[in-house]
């Protein structure tokens, strides 16, 4: 009766330490420098430009280097990239953006597979800058024609198309109008 | 509503009509082979979207080839139907009445075809949405797209609103016909009875778009000019391009609807409604068209030639005297010159005389000249091409002064057979002015992408250069066949020539030299 009681447990040490050492072996170890945390911080220089600095922590809070950094910015096409950097020795990326970027949102996405990101709106109440005015100012230093290559549509610009295409298209309308006069005189 | 027994249509109305129900096997078999290229284009196609434009010819630098050749060639042909109608109509030319439904049904086939490209062009069309979506009102792609979408509503209600007569004269016609023929007439005839407030309307709708559609067909190719326009590229770069295009898409639809009007007189007997004054008349136009559309090409290669800036002069050298200068001179000689000389020299009264010189006897010319293009043909085909083998280049061999003199001699050799035969003279004219349009606007497209102000570089071999494949001439095929078949198609559903305006055309009506478009009242 003992020896098969000591049988079974000796059987189950040895599931027991097997079991141990299955778990063991799949377990990873902790990644200290796995990004789990990206802020973005903005502030503006004397000359206009915006310096945008990202902070990548780990999950214990302890900066990650060496991880890539994308920073990007809203649009109306969707987020456009405008820089790209890797983080120091203390979990910092920092970029200087032209002072034309007055307003809008900028995200930062950290690690190879952007896990974390973070964004900010900067802009009118946040910035000293007042908010751009839309197709004029937002490309003024990028182009010699904001008015033509806004990604915004410009007041003029729309106001003369509505009132061509409106004017085509209302005679349109009336001339329906009449067609169904025809019918109606039947 | 009673509809008239056919006993009661005029002999006039029972010939125009009978087009529309009598089909010959020739008709089927155009018909076929017209499906038959369409089928074989919709093959190429699905390959194109399967496989994605890599089995195009187009690359990086060549993001257009002939697909928007073809699509400002047919939005350019579509101009005639509006404008040549509309200005017409309120000119009051009498003589306009049995060919402006041609010239407007020519406008209608031709949009659905011209409309199509850029979205065969799209090696994703599914990416259209994203121009609604996201489209930009400063960009000239949009423009375009609103524009398009505008002339062809407004020129459908061009070419509708003045069949409403002719639909209810169907309708009547066809009341014991095929039931889809009963329902189509009854429902776009508008309950039309000819009444004085009809009339009143149907005039009252004219007038306005008669007014309307001029602006709107020229800005149309005006905006298709400024895709090219608004861009900063060697040959594009241009203020004129606008009037250029326009009057380049003027002089090719007028030339189409020659082509169109000696196919429909031929195919349905229309002689006594399309006569020799009809073609003289719309030769007249071709030929004041022609001389502006010469104008403006001066004016738009003498201002950057005379300069030959650094940055332009490999497009200019391309285009005058290398890779394209061929086509170029084609599109000149064969296009403009010769066709404006085919319609003015015959006319002069003294070229009878030609025939009695024995130099210039039009069969020996005519045996001359294809045994020659025979010849090139068959070396092309025999000759190894590489000069490593001991290979002729065929292209070199033919020397534009050979080509020079032998037309010279052929086109003075025909043109007493062209004196005797005016409406063929007018028909290989526009024939040749529509071949010669095609290849400008290649000739406009392909080199000025060839040769970007920026080099181009780190492409592979081959892509430096813009070499169309069997999927776009496949395609380019279907879509002329598609063209066909629809205005086909349309003059087998509605009439070609309008019934009620010809029949208000006052009879024997004389249009000069004796000739009458007139056609007895009924």
């Amino acid at each position: 009766m003992s020896l098969c009681h000591s049988r079974r447990l000796r059987r189950l040490v040895v599931l027991l330490a097997w079991l141990c050492i299955a778990l063991g072996l799949s377990a990873q170890p902790a990644r200290a420098a796995e990004p789990a945390k990206v802020t973005v911080r903005v502030a503006t220089a004397l000359d206009g430009t915006l310096q945008i600095t990202a902070i990548v922590v780990d999950a214990t809070g302890a900066a990650v280097a060496g991880t890539p950094v994308v920073l990007k910015v809203r649009t109306t096409f969707g987020w456009l990239p405008v820089a790209k950097g890797t983080t120091d020795a203390s979990g910092r990326v920092q970029v200087t953006l032209p002072p034309s970027l007055r307003a809008g949102e900028i995200a930062a996405e950290a690690g190879e597979d952007a896990q974390v990101s973070a964004s900010i709106r900067i802009g009118k109440g946040t910035i000293r800058e007042p908010a751009a005015r839309p197709g004029r100012d937002a490309l003024r230093d990028l182009s010699p024609q904001p008015g033509f290559i806004s990604p915004y549509p410009v007041p003029t610009q729309v106001g003369l198309l509505a009132v061509i295409l409106g004017g085509i298209w209302a005679t349109y309308g009336y001339v329906v109008w009449l067609l169904s006069r025809i019918r109606v005189k039947t | 509503m009673a509809a008239r027994p056919r006993e009661q249509f005029s002999d006039r109305e029972q010939r125009l009509l009978a087009s529309l129900t009598e089909h010959g096997p020739g008709f089927y078999a155009l018909v076929g082979l017209l499906v038959a290229v369409i089928a074989w284009g919709i093959i190429a196609y699905a390959m194109q979207l399967r496989y994605g434009l890599g089995v195009t010819g187009l690359r990086d630098n060549f993001m257009w080839g002939i697909y928007i050749t073809n699509f400002v060639f047919f939005i350019g042909v579509s101009h005639v139907g509006a404008l040549m109608s509309a200005i017409l109509r309120l000119t009051g030319a009498e003589w306009r009445r049995p060919v402006t439904r041609m010239a407007e049904a020519i406008t209608f086939a031709s949009l659905l075809m011209g409309a199509l490209m850029p979205f065969i062009d799209m090696g994703r069309p599914d990416r259209l949405l994203n121009l609604l979506l996201h489209g930009r009102l400063q960009s000239p792609i949009l423009w375009d797209m609103l524009s398009i979408t505008t002339y062809l509503t407004g020129s459908t209600l061009f070419l509708f609103v003045p069949m409403i007569p002719d639909i209810a004269l169907l309708r009547d016609r066809f009341a014991d016909g095929p039931a889809w023929r009963r329902r189509l007439y009854a429902v776009l005839s508008l309950g039309w009875k000819g009444t004085e407030a009809q009339r009143h309307h149907l005039e009252t709708i004219m007038a306005i778009m008669a007014v309307l559609i001029i602006p709107i067909a020229i800005s149309v190719h005006t905006v298709v000019s400024w895709i090219f326009g608004m861009t900063l590229r060697a040959g594009w770069n241009s203020t004129i391009l606008g009037p250029y295009f326009v009057f380049g898409a003027l002089f090719s639809g007028a030339a189409a609807v020659v082509t169109a009007m000696a196919a429909f007189r031929r195919a349905y007997h229309l002689e006594e409604y399309i006569t020799e004054a009809h073609f003289r008349r719309m030769g007249y136009l071709v030929i004041a068209l022609g001389m502006i559309y010469a104008y403006f090409t001066f004016a738009e290669y003498l201002t950057p030639a005379y300069k030959m800036a650094a940055a332009e002069r490999g497009y200019l050298s391309a285009v005058f005297t290398g890779q394209f200068s061929r086509l170029f001179w084609f599109t000149q000689i064969g296009g403009v010159l010769l066709p404006v000389l085919l319609l003015t020299l015959p006319r002069i009264h003294w070229m009878p005389r030609l025939r009695e010189i024995p130099m210039l006897q039009p069969r020996p010319a005519l045996a001359t000249v294809a045994t020659y293009a025979a010849a090139m043909i068959v070396l092309s085909l025999v000759a190894p091409q590489t000069a490593a083998l001991g290979g002729v280049d065929v292209a070199q061999m033919i020397t534009p002064w050979v080509i020079a003199a032998l037309g010279i001699w052929l086109f003075l050799a025909l043109l007493p057979v062209f004196h005797d035969r005016p409406i063929a003279a007018a028909v290989v004219a526009s024939v040749l002015v529509n071949v010669a349009a095609w290849w400008k606007r290649f000739v406009i497209i392909v080199p000025t992408l060839q040769n970007p102000f920026l080099p181009i570089q780190r492409a592979p071999a081959g892509w430096g250069i813009y070499q169309p494949t069997w999927v776009e001439w496949s395609i380019t095929a279907a879509a002329l066949a598609g063209f066909v078949l629809i205005y086909l198609l349309f003059s087998k559903v509605f009439p070609i020539v309008s019934i009620w305006e010809t029949r208000e055309e006052p009879a024997h009506r004389p249009i000069g030299h004796g000739e009458t478009v007139g056609v007895s009242v009924s």
